[in-house]
């Protein structure tokens, strides 16, 4: 393999797997030949999807959490109980306390959980219809085509992610739509080289060939031919993305550039930590939001990872 | 191996055309009178005075003239001359600004990469060489734990462990007020470089691992397994040296990645450098300073790229063969 085939293949593999860490995979347990008994192996294939099931129930719970927010919790997330106070800790009236403003922690964890999902969910779809789009043209066509698409995704990969959407979402003004919109515009090269890659390769195939020869129109051929083909990748990369898309909404929002307060999340729940005040006597303030962040990232990662198994047998086996 | 190097980098050259592209359309996007970011400051009071002066400084510097290409142009023209104009906040030039907090970035990533590479790489050999014991499968289900985790929560654990409670590390800065001497320096580069380094060996955890793996179950390996070779003869001789290969090509796929930790990392340990800048310029809705910002990490991710290249192709002679006819 030449050095430039190698990284253009990684990248898409990179950029879903590396930073966003597909989660709880046990792999290698299926190769025959392999040092461990066909009993074990199988335990440990359970262990693997039952890790995607948990992942799932996570998820389901932090869904349900955020689209219930009002019947959980009978404090409105932004409102301020004086009678209260400011900085108390868990009571039976507020059961994660109160924050330094006098706000009730879990309402604005459950309201943060809406906030996380929206731009999880939000941006990700925006950048694989985009990704998507971009990655069928230069797959299809090639040529020139390709090559414009494909060296504008080098460009924007060069720039690290957090860095544009930092620059761009201070333009746009932070909040949460411009967050979405951010992330879901300048998100999908990856999806794009994905998409582009598997093409390459359908391209070639006979079925293509024939459907061409037959004479079915290039649309036909793109959308019902070959995009079928591609959807469990794009699943997959999709599930990732929103892993990714939840922690950057969070860092973004921890530094005061992303979904800023009155509005609930659970990135700007943990900026007051970083008083050292806040951090040591108030942890009822950072701690579940930090909680809930790990998990609902690790929830999407175990689901990325089952999926991922599930629909590339070759990959849980080569990997 | 010249013409390798040298035909990687001309391919860096559109794309680096491509960042100040971008970098412009930011800038050009952002709200506010040019004038304000381009200009020395100083200058500008005097000419506010005069909103005649003001108007032929604007005719001067091409405000008037359409936006690409000629005003792009003008403005690439000055980037080759070290211009990259002001800031609205600070009122200094974007040079000086970003220039003077360049070498800390730099040793905080320096220090935090090369010490992921000598956590994670080993690690990653461990779990793949001892598969599905006890070891790995405790190892592999922390380096996925932390990878689930904002950096920003776990520098804020650190510091809630190492500095607060503790009282042995402090829990930012780069100097006790007061002190310059290095061994201050390294006392408080110590926890948001371990942060930050724990932050990026997680996934070289995961890749080296499965990268051994691969090459551990090639028939090559096996043979020279029974050939009588030792075990550990065969890990380091013949497994780890390809395993290698596409790892290298994965660190520099990470530095992307490693630069928005450090931005977080620098912002929860209030390390003095460009990435506690890119969130002040952000902040404070500088354009001039972010595009900078943005042009730098570009090319030191580029440059980045191109420096695993040719490891790759060094690691991998097959590789410069390939490139060279």
């Amino acid at each position: 393999m030449t050095a430039r085939n190698e990284p253009e293949a990684l990248h898409s593999m990179a950029e879903t797997d590396i930073a966003r860490m597909p989660v709880g995979y046990v792999p290698q347990q299926v190769i025959a030949g392999d040092h461990v008994s066909p009993r074990r192996a199988a335990i440990r294939r359970f262990l693997r999807y039952r890790l995607a099931i948990i992942g799932v129930f996570m998820l389901l719970i932090i869904m349900a959490m955020a689209a219930f927010a009002p019947l959980l919790t009978p404090w409105p997330p932004n409102w301020i109980d004086f009678s209260t106070g400011a900085r108390q800790p868990p009571s039976p009236e507020h059961i994660l306390g109160t924050d330094v403003s006098g706000r009730d922690v879990w309402s604005r964890v459950l309201y943060g959980a809406r906030t996380s999902i929206l731009v999880g969910f939000g941006a990700v779809a925006l950048y694989l219809v985009i990704g998507t789009l971009f990655g069928l043209a230069a797959g299809f066509y090639g040529r020139f085509i390709d090559q414009g698409i494909m060296r504008f995704t080098d460009t924007l990969m060069a720039i690290p992610p957090l860095l544009l959407i930092i620059v761009f979402v201070s333009l746009a003004g932070p909040s949460i739509v411009s967050v979405i919109a951010v992330i879901g515009l300048l998100g999908w090269p990856v999806t794009a080289r994905l998409v582009r890659g598997q093409l390459l390769v359908l391209r070639e195939s006979e079925f293509i060939t024939a459907a061409r020869v037959v004479g079915v129109p290039d649309r036909t051929i793109l959308f019902r031919h070959m995009l079928p083909n591609i959807l469990g990748p794009l699943t997959v990369v999709a599930t990732f993305g929103v892993a990714t898309a939840v922690l950057l909404e969070s860092s973004l929002s921890f530094l005061g550039l992303g979904v800023r307060p009155p509005e609930a999340s659970w990135g700007n729940l943990i900026t007051e930590a970083v008083s050292p005040v806040v951090l040591t006597q108030l942890p009822w303030q950072w701690v579940p939001a930090a909680i809930m962040i790990t998990s609902t990232v690790l929830a999407v990662n175990f689901i990325g990872d089952g999926l991922r198994d599930a629909i590339d047998p070759r990959a849980a086996k080569g990997r | 191996m010249g013409a390798y190097i040298l035909r990687r980098i001309l391919i860096s050259i559109p794309v680096l055309i491509g960042i100040t592209i971008i970098g412009f359309v930011a800038l050009k996007l952002s709200p506010g009178d040019p004038l304000l970011t381009t200009i020395n400051p100083e200058v500008l009071a005097h000419l506010a005075a005069h909103p005649e002066l003001l108007e032929a400084e604007r005719h001067r510097l091409g405000f008037d003239q359409p936006i690409f290409p000629n005003q792009y142009l003008t403005w690439l023209g000055n980037l080759f001359q070290g211009d990259l104009g002001y800031s609205i906040v600070s009122h200094r030039s974007v040079v000086d600004e970003v220039g003077s907090r360049i070498p800390q970035t730099l040793l905080l990533m320096v220090v935090a990469l090369t010490m992921a590479i000598f956590i994670g790489i080993p690690i990653g050999v461990i779990t793949a060489v001892r598969q599905y014991s006890k070891l790995d499968y405790v190892l592999n289900s922390t380096a996925i734990f932390l990878a689930s985790t904002p950096v920003f929560v776990l520098g804020l654990i650190a510091i809630y462990f190492f500095a607060v409670n503790l009282h042995i590390l402090p829990t930012g800065q780069m100097h006790t007020t007061g002190k310059t001497d290095p061994m201050d320096l390294v006392y408080h580069l110590i926890l948001p470089a371990t942060v930050l380094a724990i932050v990026n060996a997680a996934p070289l955890v995961r890749y080296t691992r499965a990268s051994m793996l691969d090459v551990l179950n090639s028939e090559y390996v096996t043979t020279a397994r029974a050939k009588g070779l030792s075990y550990r003869l065969v890990i380091m001789r013949h497994a780890f040296r390809n395993g290698l290969i596409p790892i290298i090509t994965i660190m520099a796929l990470l530095i992307p990645e490693a630069v928005a930790g450090a931005v977080i990392t620098e912002q929860v340990f209030a390390w003095n450098g460009m990435g506690q800048l890119a969130v002040k310029a952000a902040g404070g809705r500088d354009p001039s300073l972010m595009m900078a910002i943005i042009l730098i990490t570009g090319i030191a991710v580029l440059v980045a790229n191109i420096i695993a290249d040719i490891g790759y192709a060094v690691a991998d002679p097959r590789v410069a063969y390939d490139r060279a006819k």
